[in-house]
C-alpha cells in the first residue's frame, strides 16, 4: 500500500478527501433537490427577478453577471453551487499544498523521509501528484452527489456533463495548490506559505469579481484563475477554449519552481 | 578509502559559527565517537553529511562520494538515527518500516523481524500510542534494517531503557564486526567509551581532539591515594611534574596525576608504601580535562 511518497500522501489525505467530497456531494444533492421542488414554481421566477434587481457588485459577487437566468438548471446550479466550487477546492489545495514540506519540517518528520535514498524533486512531484488526485476525487464525489440526486428528479444535462462540470472546477485549485507547494518548499514556516497562497486566492477572487463591474480592470479579468470557469457554462458543455490548459501550464510552472526551491532548501533543524 | 572525510567543513549562520573548519577522517569498519555538549556542532556535521544543510565552505565525503553531488547514492548506503524526530503517527511501526523500506527498494522482512525481537519492539501498535523510547526503537530499526555500510547515529540511546541499551550496544558491536562503519554522536561519555575505539571531541563548532579512547585515558587525570608506613610528606611528589593538588593527611597522601603513573611510583619508592589506590579515569574526566584545556586556550 505505502510503496512511495505519492501513495503515502494520498493515504494521509484520505480522511480530508472523504470529508470534503461527501460534504460537497450532500450539498450538491440538496441543491438539486431544492431546484426540483421550485423549478415549476413561481418562486423561482421571482428569484430570477430578485437577482436581476441586485446591484451589479452583488451580482458579480454571487457570479450572476455571467448567468443569463437562474430559472434553468444550469443557471441555478452555477449560482448556488458550481461558482463556489473552485474557491472551496482551492482552500483544500492550500491546506494540502502547504503541508507537503513545511508541515513535515515543523513536525520534524522530514529528517527520516529525506534520510532515505529519494531525490528531492521526487518528493515534491509525488506530493503534488497526490494533491491533484485528491482534488479530482473531491470534485468527482461532488459530481456524483449531483448525478445521484438527479436520478430522482428529471433535469436536462446527462450525467457526464455534471461530472465534467465539477471536475472542471479543479484546475484553478491546482494553480493555488502549486503556489501553496512552492511556498511550502521555499519558506521556513507553513503559516507563511498559507498566507502567500491565501492572499493570491483572495486577489484572484476579487479581480474576477471587480473586473465584471469596473471598466478599468475589465481586461485584467482573464488573469484571474476564476475567470474561465465563471464565464463558462460547464453544465451545457460550453467551456472557454484553452482556459484549462493555461491553468495547468501555470500549475506545472509553479511545481517546477517548487522543485527548484526544495532542491536549494536547507532543512530546518 | 575512508568511510567519512570532512575537509575544512564549516557552517556559519550569519556571525554564528555552528561548525568551523572541521577536519576529520573516519576509517572503514570502526565505531567512531563524536563527543560534545549540546550545541557543539555534532548534529550540524551529520546533517551536512546527509546534505540536509549545505556547508558554508569545505567539503565532506561518505564512502568516497561527495555529500553535495552524490547525496542520494550516499543515503542509499547510509542508515541514520536523528537526534530529534517525529514518526508518522497515523501509521503502525510495521507500516512505517514498510514504507521506508520501499523507498530503499525493499528490505528483507526477516531482518526487520529480528531487530524488532531483539529490541523488544511491538511493530503492530500505532505509533501515536508508543512512548518515546519505543519510537526510538523503531527509529533504530529503520536505520539498521537495510544493513547499511555506514551508520550515522545522533544520540541514539535517548529514551531507551538500560536493557535495550545493552542490546543496542551489542548491535553496534556486530555492525563493527561485519566491517561496517558507525559514526556515533553523543554527549553520554560512558556509552562512547564503551562502544568506540576512536573519539573526536568537539566544542563550540571546533574540533578539540581526535584520539583513541586509550590515548585519551592515558592523558586523563586520575586520583591517587597512597598509604605510607609512617607519616605522609606532602612535598614528596613536588618534583614530579605530572602530580598536582597533593595533600598529606596522617599517613595518607592524596593527589591528582595526569597521564602515566611511572614517575610517581618511582618517586614513592623512596618511602615504605603500604597501599596505592588509583581510580580508573572515566572518559568523562578526559572530556572535562580537554574541555577546560580548550576553554583556557581560547
Amino acid at each position: 500500500m505505502l510503496r512511495n511518497v505519492f501513495l503515502k500522501t494520498l493515504r494521509d489525505a484520505r480522511g480530508a478527501v472523504l470529508a470534503w467530497g461527501i460534504g460537497l456531494a450532500i450539498l450538491a444533492a440538496a441543491i438539486v433537490y431544492v431546484f426540483s421542488t421550485i423549478r415549476d414554481d413561481a418562486s423561482l421566477k421571482s428569484l430570477d427577478a430578485v437577482v436581476q434587481r441586485l446591484s451589479p457588485i452583488i451580482r458579480a459577487f454571487i457570479g450572476s453577471e455571467d448567468i443569463p437566468s437562474v430559472t434553468t438548471f444550469d443557471g441555478f446550479m452555477r449560482i448556488e453551487f458550481l461558482n463556489s466550487l473552485p474557491l472551496l477546492l482551492s482552500i483544500f489545495a492550500i491546506v494540502e499544498g502547504t503541508a507537503a514540506v513545511a508541515l513535515e519540517e515543523e513536525r520534524r518528520s522530514i529528517d527520516l523521509l529525506m534520510a532515505q535514498p529519494i531525490r528531492r524533486w521526487r518528493v515534491v512531484v509525488e506530493k503534488y501528484a497526490a494533491l491533484v488526485v485528491a482534488a479530482y476525487a473531491i470534485a468527482a464525489l461532488a459530481g456524483l452527489g449531483m448525478v445521484a440526486a438527479t436520478r430522482f428528479v428529471v433535469v436536462e444535462p446527462p450525467w457526464y456533463r455534471m461530472m465534467l462540470a465539477t471536475t472542471q472546477a479543479v484546475p484553478p485549485a491546482l494553480v493555488v495548490g502549486g503556489l501553496a507547494l512552492l511556498g511550502s518548499c521555499a519558506l521556513r514556516r507553513r503559516r507563511s506559505a498559507i498566507i502567500v497562497a491565501a492572499v493570491f486566492l483572495a486577489a484572484s477572487f476579487f479581480l474576477n469579481v471587480l473586473a465584471q463591474i469596473a471598466e478599468l480592470i475589465r481586461p485584467w479579468r482573464k488573469l484571474s484563475i476564476f475567470y474561465g470557469y465563471g464565464a463558462s457554462r460547464p453544465l451545457s458543455g460550453e467551456l472557454i477554449p484553452g482556459y484549462t490548459w493555461w491553468l495547468l501550464l501555470a500549475a506545472v510552472v509553479l511545481v517546477v519552481l517548487a522543485v527548484f526551491a526544495f532542491g536549494r532548501k536547507e532543512l530546518a533543524v | 578509502m575512508s568511510a567519512i572525510v570532512a575537509s575544512g567543513l564549516a557552517k556559519w549562520y550569519g556571525k554564528t559559527r555552528a561548525l568551523d573548519d572541521l577536519d576529520l577522517e573516519v576509517h572503514p569498519g570502526e565505531v567512531f565517537g563524536f563527543l560534545g555538549p549540546n550545541g557543539a556542532g555534532k548534529t550540524t556535521t551529520i546533517r551536512m553529511l546527509l546534505d540536509f544543510i549545505r556547508p558554508t565552505h569545505g567539503r565532506a565525503t561518505v564512502l568516497g562520494l561527495d555529500c553535495r553531488r552524490h547525496s542520494t547514492r550516499i543515503r542509499r548506503r547510509v542508515g541514520y538515527v536523528p537526534g530529534e524526530f517525529t514518526l508518522y503517527e497515523s501509521l503502525t511501526g510495521e507500516q512505517l518500516l514498510g514504507f521506508l523500506a520501499s523507498l530503499r527498494g525493499g528490505v528483507d522482512g526477516r531482518v526487520i523481524g529480528d531487530l524488532a525481537r531483539r529490541l523488544d519492539s511491538d511493530l503492530r501498535r500505532p505509533i501515536r500510542e508508543l512512548s518515546h523510547g519505543n519510537k526510538q526503537k523503531i527509529c533504530i530499526i529503520q536505520a539498521l534494517m537495510s544493513r547499511p555500510e555506514v551508520l550515522l547515529l545522533d544520540e541514539p540511546t535517548t529514551g531507551l531503557d538500560p536493557l535495550v541499551q545493552q542490546e543496542f550496544y551489542r548491535l553496534v558491536a556486530e555492525v563493527r564486526a561485519e566491517g561496517r562503519t558507525v559514526f556515533f554522536s553523543s554527549h553520554i561519555l560512558s556509552e562512547v567509551e564503551r562502544v568506540c575505539r576512536r573519539v573526536a571531541i568537539i566544542r563550540q563548532g571546533r574540533l578539540l581532539k581526535v584520539a583513541t579512547v586509550a590515548e585519551l585515558k592515558a592523558k586523563a587525570l586520575r586520583r591517587v591515594t597512597v598509604t605510607f608506613a609512617g607519616p605522609a610528606d606532602g612535598k614528596l611528589l613536588a618534583a614530579v611534574p605530572q602530580v598536582r593538588d597533593a595533600v598529606a593527611e596522617g599517613n595518607r597522601l592524596c593527589c591528582v596525576v595526569q597521564g602515566s603513573l611511572d614517575a610517581t611510583i618511582k618517586a614513592l619508592a623512596a618511602r615504605e608504601v603500604i597501599d596505592v589506590i588509583s581510580q580508573e579515569p572515566s572518559l568523562e574526566d578526559v572530556f572535562l580535562a580537554l574541555y577546560h584545556e580548550g576553554a583556557d586556550a581560547a
